[in-house]
């Protein structure tokens, strides 16, 4: 996984949990544990139903999450 | 919840145990009230949720059941008993399987529609048979995520399924069986939000010695073991000899630095979504108790992202989660 842009429901597995190595490994792109993390996950409760389809982004300084 | 209805299922416990020749044992069994979600409130929910008011019945059985699970969980995770438990270990084992016996003793008096205080007692016994072979796996927990998830689903998960389907067979006038159903992926929702709830709160902020010391899962610490971060050899090294027991600012900086928290956030919301999602498509008359008790639940992670997220987030927790309450980690 190389991409800095990841939809949320890649992250989860068949059975809705989210997957930890995935996860894991998408934070690689953050070394230093970037607050905006928070921020970004945040939005996953004020998405409505296609919260699923959310992209969670590095921008290289800070964590965004946004839908179309 | 009123405390009338709790009242109620004290006297049935109480009467239970004094049927069965053992009086003495139903002030160990009585349900206190706490703060809070409590496990003896999930029969209520489906109650409430589907327009009528929590019984007594299905609170004493839900209530005695869990205090059942809690003695034996003592004894296999090592752990202190609670200050209402606290006894030897073989008194424990004891009290633990006369509280099974008045568990079934109080199912099989249920008298829902179509004689159903025997089938629910046969869904009891079956239920108290698969969380226990689910339970005895815990004790030599192995570092899986699969095998986290698989344990919160076997054991709790069943326990709410089993509450679920007591509460909805209570409610006069409805089809039970169709409402059981649709209320069963709702008690998985509800499992998995208590577990990361309880597994933030004993890793942070009362760290709890079962989980520091590897005995059993916590999602936080399995995260912190097991994934690549920049600190997993120090904190292995310090779980492995023992330092862990008195759980030092190191430990918990590093839950926080390697991702762990965010992690278990980042599930708690997607969980959390889940739920949702599962209470709309289950199509309850008011959905109401649910989305308030799921939201109870997400407390702990809010806290932390209130504490990292800044203005913005902070206005987005307080209009979409009005029932949280922000406690302290």
């Amino acid at each position: 996984m190389s991409a800095a842009v990841l939809e949320i429901n890649d992250l989860l597995s068949d059975r809705g949990a989210m997957k930890m190595a995935d996860f894991a490994e998408f934070m690689k792109l953050d070394p230093a544990g970037n607050e905006s993390l928070g921020s970004a996950l945040t939005k996953i409760c004020s998405l409505g139903a296609s919260w699923r389809e959310a992209k969670l982004e590095w921008r290289g300084d800070e964590w965004s999450c946004w839908t179309y | 919840m009123s405390s009338r209805p709790l009242a109620a299922a004290n006297e049935l416990i109480q009467q239970a145990t004094a049927e069965l020749g053992w009086p003495e044992l139903g002030p160990l069994l009585k349900i206190k009230e706490q703060p809070g979600f409590a496990i003896w409130h999930v029969p209520g929910l489906a109650e409430k949720s589907l327009g009528a008011a929590p019984s007594a019945p299905p609170i004493a059985v839900l209530g005695v059941l869990t205090a059942a699970f809690k003695m034996v969980d003592c004894l296999l995770d090592g752990e202190r008993p609670p200050p209402w438990a606290e006894q030897s270990p073989g008194h424990l084992a004891n009290s633990a399987q006369a509280a099974t016996a008045t568990a079934l003793h109080l199912t099989g008096r249920l008298a829902g529609a179509d004689h159903s205080g025997l089938k629910l007692r046969q869904r009891c016994e079956a239920m108290i048979a698969e969380f226990c072979r689910a339970q005895s796996t815990s004790v030599q927990p192995r570092l899986e995520e699969t095998a986290y998830w698989r344990l919160v689903d076997d054991t709790t998960g069943r326990l709410f399924r089993f509450g679920l389907v007591l509460g909805a067979d209570s409610v006069e006038g409805i089809e039970s069986a169709d409402w059981q159903d649709r209320l069963a992926p709702l008690a998985s929702s509800l499992a998995r939000l208590l577990q990361i709830n309880d597994d933030l709160t004993d890793a942070i902020k009362t760290p709890e010695e079962p989980d520091w010391s590897g005995r059993s899962l916590n999602l936080a610490i399995l995260y912190a073991r097991t994934m690549p971060h920049a600190g997993r050899d120090e904190f292995n090294a310090r779980m492995e000899e023992g330092s862990a027991l008195q759980v030092s600012d190191r430990m918990i900086e590093m839950l926080f630095s390697s991702g762990a928290i965010s992690f278990c956030t980042a599930c708690f919301l997607a969980e959390y979504r889940v739920a949702l999602d599962r209470l709309r498509s289950a199509g309850l008359p008011d959905p109401g108790p649910f989305e308030s008790t799921f939201q109870g639940l997400l407390s702990p992670a809010i806290f932390f992202l209130r504490e990292a997220a800044g203005d913005e987030a902070s206005a987005i927790l307080e209009r979409e989660l009005p029932a949280v309450q922000f406690e302290r980690l």
